[in-house]
């Protein structure tokens, strides 16, 4: 059963995150100077889920928030309201504690990194190629683990001065599309400094 | 000694009964491996019941390959980069085949395709309360998981499971994996799990380990690595060269001994034919009678060395300048004979124990003894031959013996500075004393336990009932209670058998159940909402079964079990067992509350148990020492009167208090080891005094070099082993080493008038 492969390797999902390491490659520091860099970010969200034997998407959407105090919320409020909250230690599904196998705690690395221009946290995980333009640019996130290998195809995310658009390829053909609009980021660092560390 | 062969009778003698014991060793030597490394062989196996030892030996299973990696560094890239070449390093080497993940992935696989079939009567035991009482509401909440982000891989699985329950019934018999916390913050850490092969659990691995770690290091990175197989190739490492150390250092010790003091080729060339055939015939008879031979019984049976040293000392002393060799072995055969009859009955004594490894020692060491004994008396009258330029006794050699009333006065002085020493004794009985575990594995054991937030625990629960539906019940009810006692805490997530096969009531119930749920039109209502077509809906109803077929037991015959879900013992005339691991070592405690109420269920701790039988078996070999000093001194009496006999005694008795003396001042406590290093006194000590009693005044110099020989001999090859790394044999070394040395110098006490 397939279902059962996916879970046992999202099972063993659990490495520390490395924030410390140096990143590498040109493609991240020219992403990393068109980022707005903040410590609270709030929007809107749409997702997708395209599924294989589903002609139909599931679309889902809602708000959400990232801080580095309260953690990262996800707020859905169509079709069907309920609210995920990742912080450092734990993965709560409307108030319960879920164990989601290191999912909840991944989108909270990709999207803490993006918003703290931190992108090293996410280059520790996976391989990262990627294009960028003037107003755009494109990031290809291989995962470098065999556990995450197992489960996903790659990642692709998409941006201008913020993360617009995730779009997960799962193994099984399976695809997860998030887009997302109406940022809004509090005590922006005008400096272009990293948050919290240095980089 | 009228009646010894003639010479060349001697020999073939002692050829005939080289050849016996190669022809047993033809006949009886073991077609597999005969050279043990694992602990547990060690240990008694008939000590508890029979399901209790299924259960120990399964729940052992767990943890007896299997080798914990971790590795830290600031980068992640670097330790997932590291991992991989302690992967490579560890195939490459032989010691395992794939990581556990890889492996357990695999046995999931299998053991869901096996239970698909039978989804429809498999709930988890949450989703069952639920459907129980809103399946609407049960539904919604899933629906309201895969629209969040989280739902990815239970979507991936819908088509088959559109409500999620046989995913989530599979979660529910998942062990619990308990993630380090700081996933976002903290350092980068990579944890591989390796089940070790069998036949990879050499030294090499420890030496490995090392290698690793210098080369993590390097990296900047910090390896860390727990798991029973690298301690026990920790252990064989060191017993390895603590067996070529000893050997070597008892071997010079004797050389460089007998060139100073005998100065003939013949002489040493001699005592090593006595030494080697001692270890040789120790060696096969051991592995033909008991089929095996532990790693730790070598390192106890290369001081067979010093002790049957002893025995050609004893003869090589007492030759004198063109002497026949059977004049000479007339003068020593009484002391030699009554020296190897006890010693021999010591060691024998210790083969009644339950211990294969104490057995091991009893059997080595009395057939090394009476093999070296025999050599001495069969051989060495053909093969040595004194002359003048020979044996010069030392000066000390000739000195008499302590008068009578001062050796009373300085035994008396002695006792009543050991007594203090005594009553500071406290017995212990620990398993862990007897690993040997450097400094670094435990701090590794620590870092993981710490990184993982669990550490592995040997306890875990017997379920015993009368037939296998009554054993699935009983686990179902445990779990339950176990579960209501502590809320939603994780050591309550106790796995079983029963959560991958419920009760055959439990699958009734669950069938009806979702009967209810499709009758009801809440399933199709569940799928028309997420967007299924009518044929994949009909696809997922025409999969519910027309009547009631229950999966059984029988059913995971041929799997491999993942680990943490315990397992089914079988059925015997008087029922059916089964084992659950402890989810986590908090648990016991609140856990033997809920036992209180469960009739069935036994909390079974292996180490307390081997603790247990440990502190018996101490009881035990304190009346085998009393028996048999009381033997002894029978024998004793028998031949010397008791007077004699009694003066005999003096010296083993008072050599045994003095080492526990010494050990209740140095550390406090004795164990079942400290005992067993007794018995060796008794052994080793008897033949001082019995030497000396059966020695005429005249020929007391030459016995007084045959005890200093031995005395040197055995104390450094004793004294050696109290330098291992292994606690048990460093205590069994030292407490011999220290009665040995008290022996000698109650050798040079005379209590009495010798025997003539």
């Amino acid at each position: 059963m397939k279902h059962s492969l996916i879970l046992l390797c999202l099972l063993c999902c659990f490495n520390k995150a490395g924030i410390c390491a140096e990143p590498s490659g040109q493609v991240l520091a020219q992403v990393a100077q068109r980022l707005v860099v903040g410590t609270s970010l709030q929007g809107n969200f749409t997702q997708e889920k395209h599924l294989a034997f589903l002609q139909e998407p599931f679309v889902s959407s809602g708000e959400f928030s990232i801080d580095r105090t309260e953690g990262l919320h996800w707020q859905v409020i169509e079709p069907l309201a309920s609210l995920m909250v990742v912080d450092d230690s734990k993965v709560l599904l409307d108030g319960r504690p879920v164990n989601d196998h290191g999912i909840g705690q991944l989108m909270g690395l990709i999207m803490f990194g993006l918003m703290e221009n931190r992108l090293d946290t996410v280059a520790d995980y996976f391989a990262i190629t990627g294009e960028v333009s003037a107003n755009h640019w494109r990031l290809s996130l291989q995962p470098l683990s065999p556990r995450l290998k197992s489960v996903l195809q790659h990642i692709e995310l998409h941006g201008d001065k913020y993360l617009r658009e995730i779009e997960i390829f799962e193994r099984d053909d399976n695809r997860t599309v998030i887009l997302l609009s109406g940022m809004r980021t509090v005590n922006i660092d005008t400096t272009g400094a990293h948050v919290g560390s240095t980089p | 000694m009228s009646a010894q062969p003639p010479k060349s009778a001697a020999v073939v003698l002692w050829l005939v009964g080289v050849a016996a014991i190669g022809l047993v060793a033809l006949l009886r030597w073991p077609q597999g491996e005969w050279l043990k490394t694992d602990f547990s062989a060690l240990l008694p196996a008939d000590s508890v019941s029979p399901w209790q030892l299924q259960a120990n030996t399964a729940a052992a299973a767990a943890f007896k390959n299997q080798l914990v990696v971790l590795v830290t560094g600031e980068s992640a890239e670097a330790a997932s980069g590291f991992i991989k070449v302690v992967d490579e390093t560890l195939r490459s080497g032989g010691y395992v085949q794939a990581r556990v993940e890889e492996t357990e992935a695999g046995n999931w696989r299998a053991l869901s395709e096996r239970l698909y079939p039978y989804r429809w009567s498999l709930l988890a035991p949450s989703d069952r309360v639920a459907l129980q009482h809103d399946p609407a509401a049960n539904l919604e909440h899933f629906r309201r998981l895969l629209y969040s982000p989280l739902g990815g891989s239970m979507a991936s699985a819908l088509g088959s499971d559109p409500a999620g329950l046989y995913r989530n019934f599979l979660q529910a018999a998942t062990p619990a994996v308990s993630l380090p916390t700081g996933t976002l913050v903290g350092e980068a850490t990579e944890v591989a799990l390796y089940r070790v092969q069998a036949s990879a659990h050499g030294p090499g691995l420890y030496t490995t380990y090392l290698s690793l770690r210098e080369q993590g290091a390097k990296r900047g990175l910090t390896l860390h690595a727990t798991g029973a197989p690298l301690y026990s190739a920790f252990g064989v490492l060191s017993a390895e060269r603590e067996i070529s150390t000893i050997g070597l250092v008892s071997l010079l010790v004797l050389v460089i001994v007998l060139v100073a003091i005998l100065r003939s080729l013949s002489a040493i060339l001699v005592t090593l034919v006595c030494v080697s055939s001692g270890v040789l015939a120790g060696w096969v008879l051991t592995v033909a009678i008991l089929q095996q031979l532990h790693i730790l019984t070598l390192v106890f049976g290369a001081t067979i060395i010093g002790i049957a040293a002893d025995y050609a000392f004893h003869y090589l002393a007492h030759t004198t300048v063109g002497a026949d060799g059977r004049s000479t072995l007339a003068r020593v055969f009484t002391g030699l004979a009554a020296g190897a009859t006890t010693s021999v009955l010591a060691f024998i004594g210790l083969t009644f124990l339950p211990f294969p490894g104490i057995r091991q020692i009893g059997v080595f060491m009395a057939a090394g003894l009476l093999a070296s004994f025999l050599t001495v008396c069969l051989l060495f009258p053909v093969l040595y031959r004194s002359t003048a330029a020979n044996i010069r006794l030392p000066a000390f050699c000739t000195r008499p013996q302590i008068a009578l009333p001062t050796s009373w006065r300085l035994l008396l002085v002695v006792t009543l500075l050991a007594i203090p020493g005594l009553f500071l004794l406290e017995p212990r009985a620990e398993i862990r004393d007897f690993y040997a575990a450097p400094d670094n594995l435990q701090e590794d054991q620590e870092a993981i336990k710490h990184a993982l937030g669990r550490a592995a625990d040997s306890r875990y629960l017997l379920v015993r009932a009368t037939d296998t539906e009554a054993l699935l019940q009983t686990e179902e009810r445990l779990r339950e209670a176990a579960k209501a006692a502590s809320g939603s805490s994780n050591w309550a997530q106790l796995k079983g058998i029963s959560g991958l096969v419920p009760s055959a009531a439990r699958q009734r119930e669950n069938l009806t159940l979702l009967r209810t749920l499709i009758d009801g039109g809440y399933l199709q209502a569940h799928m028309r909402t997420l967007g299924f077509s009518d044929t994949a809906q009909q696809d997922v109803l025409t999969g519910f079964p027309a009547g009631f077929q229950v999966l059984p037991l029988t059913a995971l015959e041929g799997l491999r079990l993942p680990l943490g879900v315990g397992g089914f013992l079988g059925c015997d005339a008087t029922g059916c067992a089964s084992w659950l691991p402890l989810p986590s070592t908090e648990s016991a405690q609140t856990l033997a509350e809920v036992l209180d109420t469960q009739s069935g269920v036994v909390l079974i701790d292996p180490v307390a148990d081997i603790n247990g039988l440990l502190a018996s078996y101490r009881i035990a070999v304190i009346k085998l020492l009393g028996a048999g000093s009381g033997l002894i001194s029978l024998v004793l009496v028998l031949l010397l009167g008791w007077r004699l006999a009694l003066r005999v005694m003096i010296l083993p008795v008072m050599s045994c208090m003095f080492s526990l003396a010494l050990c209740g001042y140095t550390n406090g406590h004795y164990s079942i080891v400290n005992l067993l290093a007794l018995l060796l006194i008794v052994g080793v000590s008897l033949d001082y005094a019995i030497f000396r009693a059966f020695t005429r005044t005249e020929n007391q110099p030459a016995t007084s070099l045959a005890i200093a020989l031995s005395a040197l001999t055995s104390v450094l090859a004793f004294g050696m082993l109290s330098f291992s790394s292994t606690p048990l044999i460093a205590s069994f070394g030292q407490t011999v080493a220290f009665g040995l040395v008290f022996a000698y110098l109650l050798s040079w006490c005379r209590f009495g008038a010798q025997a003539q």
